[in-house]
């Protein structure tokens, strides 16, 4: 159990440790660091944190590149840290020089196993004098030294005395003997190193050098043994040892141990080849820390994300084991940072690091700061996107082509086969980036990160704002410009071009900038007083005063609302309009006159938009500060029939049809003229609706209430249904517990919020919210009943108005019918009548004065058979109707109807016992086709000015409908379809009514049939 | 060059595996596929259900379009000179473009006929159009032309008064171009029809239909509608018609409670997703024969339809129980764009960004790439776009979707907020651009209605502005917006339900109502 604890607590240990070294955040400039795939993830080795620690020498000379290639060669394990001093000035010893070359040659593994081999030979011997056996006996092997010199090294090793073995007064050299504690000469190292990395590969240093001296440039290049020369050549040519002097190579110098670091670290090249080790040049640009935490195996991480040169990602991976065996070492890199040796958590975001990996292993081995990651920005213009090679080509101002490779996740391929760049956070395509033009590019490290757009140099500088006010009158114009700034501008009104884009313009305006084709006809041109607040604006200013306008061009702020016309009052020159839109708010609007109403398709008087109306408004919106709106009004389209109540229906509540939105009602009857008609035994009706409103007994309720508390109920229900073009829904479901009691339709005497009263009722008639108003077929509101309204009224429960349903009055004086007989006739034109008699409900009263009226298009000419046409109606040949006698529906001058129809005139003209014409009068009780049936039908007898029921007991006929029959409703005129039954109508026919006989079943041809209620 | 083939290679996967069905109908609008062209309506198709759409998700076999689907149909024809409505049968076989080209061809076949066994007295209609579809795609758009071929283009009419009016295909002509734009949550197009067609047959000589027309639609997966609005010209030796119909249809899914009888039950009620159709047209004469003086100048038909419907999950709120966002929440549970244990989602508590754009995508139904392949093929791995949206997180697809789709960005430093609370502008802004509606506000949009405008951010005023417009956020009672304040789970909830509401039915009367009820 203690050992657990302690184990515990020692991670815990560990991890706050690495927890509190800084973790810094991303360099902002490369934003896609962690966006952009990790090509390679390299580890820390378990022998850096020795490392680290041995590497801590106190005497290291203050030359940067000394520091470096010391600390480089001991992270790489070249040069062994032997105490807490480097000796940076002792001179290379032979066995050092050996050791460093084998070790830098990747055979120090082999060496040391020699060594090891020679372990039991060498026992008593110190370490410090014999250590160098594995090498020097590897060595001769490979023939770096003679067979001779490793006998004589050795002997000079294991003979000296031991007390006189001091490194600090080494025993001269006794030649022949080799003794391998003395200096290495120049040339010995060349020789030696040339050596031992030809015995691992052969042509290793065949390759071509690139630089370097031959060693005859050097005035002392006799003094050279003709064994050394080769290398001595070798290491020239390839830069790995250079003269002492620019003219001396000094063969025979020593070498003190910190350049000979620096020569090694000149061997990188070669060194690496061998070891399999790369090199990587890149910026730190984030580093996270990461914890997994577990009793006995923890472990905390160092993630240090390392943005390369040629823009791929390779992460760098410190690891801290958090268990106290012995394996549990750090897994870390020497890092060489400002002087000092130190670990991978010492990285920080923005150092630029050189780092030595070995990718068969997947290890970071060293890493070395070189400085701090520069980000710049650089303008220019984009030439060339080269996506195979990452890079960009811009130009700068002296027109030199500048080529930057780019971040990884700045381009590629996309799905679509096609080049992307990353521009702005989106994926473009990369042929979508203009060229030739400026970019603004930020370089981290001399990569591309970002690009923004610049384009080219303004200018025609433009302004662009929201306007806020418009004072013509003062030339001033406020605008809220793009950065939500107030500023105000002046002009003069009569030295300013103003264009303005209203919503309904077309897009297609060719050649809009005046001053470029001023002769062109530009039909946005206006004047200023056209620009109002909500407005976007686009103007110029003058050149010397900044604040003048010299030409302005907007476009308007319009946004589309759809609701219901609440009220709507005319104020003579304006109106004001409450809509209540879909989503239930209200919003009252004033409209002058001069704003278009639009009724299916055609602009209308405004008086025509009535309450319950639905309506599209078109509406110019100016936010002219936080919280101060103003909207005004630019068109209204009157909705042409949707939300029209195409029926009322009462019934009793039969259930619900939930999934199918339907509500059933049993004894379902229809309010027609005729009352409550069209009886369904069970019918159902649509309650999909979005706003479908339910009341029970005046008050609003829920559809889950009616379905819970009222669907078994029996108590009555009425529904308004709408004109839905995917069919009738209803729009309100009242259900009242009372008795329904249609009554007859009257006309309101007068009315205040909830009640009203109707001619011919005795008292107040109670309004409620469930009451369903409808005027000429729109929904309204119970306050919008008012005298002299028409209404025909069901009742529920007492003197309470379930239904008030609001028509026009049934009147036919509206229609004017005359008849004539015609007396010229210009065709297509107009007609003349001589005399003509206007016909008067009953009577006929003659006008001996001649008439003319005029013929359009719209004139409809009828026959017996139906319609004819114009051009049959001349004033010559055979067929000319000169003389004939027509009846005429005129409106003013123009002839709407001309029928060629009989007389047919109620009161006689001839003397008694005539009784005119057969005139009847009575309700329609069935249709079939042209032939009306009537109940209570009374026979008119014109001598006697009365009216005669056809019988007591059945009082019955038939009228038929002709084609040339004039049929008036509510002032109209309509066809045979326009009857319905339960209407009360006078019938006029051209039979004498003194050969009819007062009986059930009298039939008439009719030619004028006027509907009374 | 590695680099690029891997890329390829990876984003040619997710493509493959991103592909959306056709409930996404952002990748293809249903354009004249359920109504043709000829003013008519059918009955539409339902949008694909919860679980329709998990199966298929799962790796199911798309339905082949070209298998025919058989609709009910309905169009007034006036080659009489007086309205008359046909009843019968749409016959569609339609191809689709292919996800992976950038431009192609492909076929519809729009057969109409009368029902079998019609009464041969009663107006009838036999019609073949083959449409060729060429199409082009230019960044989120496609571009789309119909043409029929005269050659296949087969048309007779037959009258209530028994004239039969046969198509002079030789001499006919039409075509359509259609335009969609593709956002995230939904896809909008609009089209222009024009036709040119000759009708012999008839004793007033050869009839000739002139036909010019706007064609209006979107798709998203909560509903669809296309409406039209065609303007006819019929002309004959002795009279001339002209009149506007406008036929529209919408499929919709919305949601019922149902709440349990028995007492003892597990689970409180639930929802049900109710897939409800639309079809009906209106249509307005303007010039008529003389002998048609007693019609009426309007007129309007629909077609009855049956609502199908599913049981959605019953998620267990009852800690919740009276807060006023239980209902909302409640839906997005059912819905399944909230997952997971309900009690983890306390209404109080913020939102992260994470939490809220896992959520909104799933709302609109992004395509989001599957963490297992289809048929246990080796799982893709991941593109990680942000530093802190790890890939082993369940919403990091959800993520990955929302930002390609252009719906939310990064911050700096490559880092997404992931678990940040998100504030009401962040949220109102992604919900429009997921919407494709920023375009509708004013650009620049420098002041807002609401009282504390400034406050919201440069980037977010458009958007809110927007947002108000259509009605999705108002003010409070001060008219204030607060933009910088963090939203809570429930303040989400209720934000995302108006979202999918709005898809729902408010964008549906946009296109459907709106257009109908008006005469252009």
């Amino acid at each position: 159990m203690m050992k657990k604890k302690f184990l515990t607590q020692a991670v815990s240990l560990a991890l706050a440790t690495i927890m509190l070294l800084p973790a810094s955040v991303a360099v902002a400039q490369d934003e896609l660091i962690h966006i952009d795939p990790v090509s390679n993830t390299y580890t820390g080795r378990p022998q850096a944190a020795q490392l680290i620690t041995q590497l801590q020498f106190t005497d290291l000379p203050a030359g940067e590149g000394f520091r470096e290639a010391i600390i480089r060669g001991g992270a790489l394990e070249v040069i062994h840290p032997e105490a807490a001093q480097f000796r940076p000035n002792a001179p290379v010893s032979r066995e050092e020089a050996i050791a460093f070359a084998l070790r830098a040659a990747g055979r120090s593994d082999e060496a040391r196993a020699l060594g090891e081999a020679m372990a039991d030979d060498l026992q008593g011997l110190p370490l410090n004098r014999v250590w160098n056996f594995g090498y020097m006996q590897l060595a001769q092997q490979i023939g770096m030294i003679t067979a001779d010199q490793f006998t004589s090294a050795q002997t000079v090793a294991t003979t000296q005395p031991i007390d006189n073995d001091d490194e600090e007064a080494p025993v001269p050299p006794i030649a022949p003997v080799f003794d391998s504690t003395v200096s290495a000469t120049r040339q010995e190292i060349a020789s030696w190193l040339v050596g031992a990395f030809e015995s691992v590969e052969d042509d290793i240093f065949d390759v071509p050098a690139t630089a370097g001296v031959s060693l005859q440039s050097f005035t002392d290049w006799g003094t050279i043994s003709p064994i050394h020369a080769s290398a001595v050549e070798t290491v020239l040519r390839h830069n790995i040892m250079n003269g002492q002097t620019p003219t001396n190579f000094a063969p025979n110098s020593t070498v003190p141990r910190q350049e000979m670091a620096q020569i090694i670290s000149h061997l990188d090249g070669f060194h690496f080849e061998l070891m399999g080790l790369e090199r990587a040049m890149g910026a730190v640009i984030d580093t996270s820390n990461e914890q997994f935490i577990q009793t006995g195996a923890s472990y905390a991480w160092r993630h240090i994300h390392v943005r390369r040169a040629d823009g791929s990602v390779d992460h760098l991976q410190f690891t801290l084991p958090g268990t106290a065996s012995p394996q549990g070492v750090p897994l870390d890199a020497v890092v060489f940072r400002n002087g000092e040796v130190v670990g991978l958590t010492a990285l920080q975001t923005g150092d630029q690091i050189e780092y030595l990996v070995h990718p068969e292993t997947g290890t970071v081995w060293y890493v070395r700061v070189t400085g701090t990651t520069s980000t710049a920005n650089f303008r220019g213009r984009l030439q060339i996107i080269n996506i195979e090679n990452g890079t960009m080509t811009f130009t700068d101002n002296t027109n030199t082509a500048i080529t930057f490779p780019m971040i990884e996740g700045m381009y590629g391929i996309g799905a679509d086969g096609q080049p992307f760049i990353r521009f702005t956070n989106i994926l473009r395509p990369a042929s979508s980036l203009p060229r030739g033009t400026y970019y603004d590019v930020t370089l981290v490290g001399n990569l591309i990160t970002d690009i923004t757009f610049v384009g080219d140099p303004v200018v025609t500088p433009e302004i662009r704002g929201i306007v806020i006010d418009n004072n013509a009158m003062l030339g001033s114009l406020t605008i809220l410009d793009e950065n939500r700034q107030e500023r105000s501008f002046n002009y003069i009104p009569g030295a300013l071009m103003v264009q303005r884009r209203e919503f309904f313009d077309m897009r297609d305006t060719i050649g809009g900038i005046h001053e470029m084709f001023p002769g062109n006809f530009n039909p946005r041109e206006t004047s200023i007083n056209a620009i109002i607040p909500g407005d976007l604006v686009v103007f110029r200013v003058d050149s010397e005063d900044p604040t003048r306008i010299t030409a302005i061009s907007s476009a308007e702020n319009i946004i589309q609302r759809y609701g219901r016309i609440l009220e709507f009052r005319d104020q003579g020159g304006f109106f004001d309009m409450l809509m209540e839109f879909e989503n239930g708010q209200t919003a009252w609007f004033s409209v002058p006159n001069q704003v278009l109403v639009m009724d299916r398709g055609r602009p209308v008087n405004p008086n025509q938009i009535q309450m319950g109306d639905w309506a599209r408004i078109i509406v110019n919106q100016a936010v002219l500060a936080p919280g101060v709106m103003m909207e005004t009004v630019r068109e209204i389209s009157l909705d042409s029939g949707g939300h029209h109540i195409s029926s009322i229906v009462m019934g009793r509540v039969a259930g619900f049809h939930h999934a199918q939105n339907l509500i059933q009602i049993e004894h379902a009857q229809e309010l027609t003229p005729a009352g409550w008609s069209n009886h369904s035994p069970l019918a159902s009706f649509n309650i999909s609706g979005p706003n479908v409103r339910y009341y029970h007994d005046g008050r609003a309720v829920s559809l889950a209430h009616v379905q819970r508390y009222l669907q078994r109920s029996g108590a009555t229900v009425y529904l308004a249904m709408e004109n839905h073009h995917a069919g009738e829904r209803a729009v309100v479901v009242s259900i009242r517990s009372g008795r329904d009691e249609l009554i007859r339709a009257g006309t309101v005497l007068g009315a205040s919020a909830n009640e009203f009263h109707l001619l011919e009722i005795p008292g107040a008639i109670q309004t409620d919210a469930g009451t369903i108003v409808v005027r000429n077929g729109r929904l309204v509101e119970q306050n919008h009943i008012s005298a002299p309204d028409w209404a025909r009224v069901a009742l529920n429960g007492h003197n309470t108005a379930a239904v008030v349903n609001i028509e026009p009055a049934p009147a036919t004086s509206g229609v004017q019918i005359i008849r004539g007989r015609i007396d010229r006739v210009e065709p297509n034109q107009s007609f003349r009548v001589t005399a003509m008699s206007i016909f008067d409900g009953l009577r006929w009263n003659f006008a001996p004065i001649g008439r003319e009226f005029a013929i359009d298009h719209d004139t409809l000419f009828i026959g017996e058979n139906g319609v004819t046409n114009m051009t049959d109606f001349i004033g010559w040949g055979e067929n000319s109707v000169i003389g004939d006698v027509f009846n005429v529906v005129v409106d003013g001058s123009r002839a709407v109807r001309v029928i060629d129809a009989p007389f047919t005139n109620p009161t006689p003209d001839l003397p008694p016992p005539a009784q005119g014409h057969l005139t009847v009068r009575g309700t329609i009780y069935a249709i079939n086709g042209s032939t009306v049936h009537l109940r209570d039908m009374h026979v008119f007898n014109g001598r006697t000015a009365q009216w005669n029921i056809v019988s007591n007991t059945n009082a019955t006929g038939t009228v038929t409908v002709q084609p040339n029959t004039i049929i008036v409703d509510r002032n109209q005129v309509v066809g045979t379809n326009g009857l319905q039954v339960g209407q009360q109508i006078l019938a006029l026919s051209s039979d004498n009514r003194l050969g009819v006989t007062l009986e059930p079943g009298i039939t008439a041809d009719v030619y004028i049939l006027l509907v009374e209620s | 060059m590695k680099k690029f083939l891997l890329i390829a290679l990876l984003l040619g996967v997710m493509a493959i595996f991103a592909t959306p069905m056709e409930a996404n109908a952002q990748s293809n609008a249903r354009t004249g596929r359920y109504m043709g062209f000829s003013g008519g309506i059918s009955e539409g198709r339902r949008l694909p259900g919860t679980t329709e759409t998990i199966i298929m998700e799962q790796g199911a076999r798309r339905p082949n379009n070209r298998n025919a689907i058989t609709l009910e149909y309905r169009e007034v024809i006036f080659l009489s000179g007086r309205p008359e409505l046909f009843e019968g049968i749409l016959e569609i076989r339609a191809g689709a473009p292919d996800p992976n080209s950038q431009a192609g061809t492909f076929t519809i076949e729009h057969r109409v006929r009368p029902h079998a066994g019609a009464d041969a007295s009663e107006t009838s209609i036999n019609r073949t159009m083959i449409f060729t579809v060429s199409y082009r795609r230019v960044g989120s758009q496609i571009l789309k032309t119909y043409e029929v071929n005269p050659a296949t283009w087969r048309e007779t009419i037959s009258t209530a008064a028994g004239d039969t009016f046969t198509l002079d295909h030789a001499r006919s002509s039409f075509v359509t171009a259609i335009i969609e734009d593709q956002t995230p949550g939904v896809s909008y197009y609009r089209g222009n029809v024009s036709a040119r067609m000759f009708f012999t047959g008839s004793a007033n000589g050869t009839t000739i239909v002139e036909q010019v027309g706007t064609i209006n639609g979107f798709t998203s997966a909560w509903s669809a509608t296309e409406t039209h609005r065609m303007d006819f010209a019929i002309t004959n030796d002795n009279w001339a018609l002209t009149y506007q119909i406008r036929p529209s249809v919408t499929v919709n899914k919305v949601l019922q409670f149902e709440s349990n009888e028995p007492f003892a039950i597990s689970f409180e009620g639930n929802f049900m997703e109710l897939h409800q159709s639309f079809a009906g047209l209106r249509y307005d004469i303007f010039i008529r024969p003389q002998f048609m003086w007693d019609e009426p100048l309007f007129g309007s038909h629909s077609l009855e339809t049956f609502n199908v419907f599913e049981q959605l999950f019953a998620p267990d709120l009852s800690f919740m129980r009276g807060h006023p966002a239980e209902d909302d929440i409640h839906r997005l549970f059912a819905m399944e764009i909230l997952t997971g244990e309900p009690q983890f989602f306390i209404p109080e508590q913020g939102i992260t960004r994470g939490q809220f754009m896992t959520a909104l995508a799933r709302a609109i139904k992004l395509p989001v790439q599957e963490v297992t392949q289809p048929r246990g093929r080796t799982a893709i791995e991941p593109v990680v776009l942000f530093n802190d949206v790890n890939s082993d997180r369940p919403e990091f697809r959800y993520i990955q979707a929302i930002v390609d789709a252009g719906v939310a960005e990064g911050r700096e430093g490559g880092s997404f907020h992931f678990d940040y609370l998100i504030s009401r502008q962040e949220a109102i802004t992604t919900i429009i651009r997921a919407l494709g509606l920023t375009n509708i506000g004013l650009n620049p949009t420098v002041v807002t209605p609401f009282v504390d405008s400034n406050d919201i951010a440069s980037w977010a005023m458009r958007d809110i502005s927007v947002a108000n417009t259509l009605g999705l956020i108002s003010p409070d009672i001060n008219g204030n917006l607060h933009p910088n304040r963090a939203i809570s789970n429930a303040e989400a909830a209720t934000l995302l339900n108006h979202l999918i509401d709005y898809l729902r039915e408010g964008i549906v009367r946009d296109y459907a109502d709106h257009i109908v009820n008006t005469v252009v």
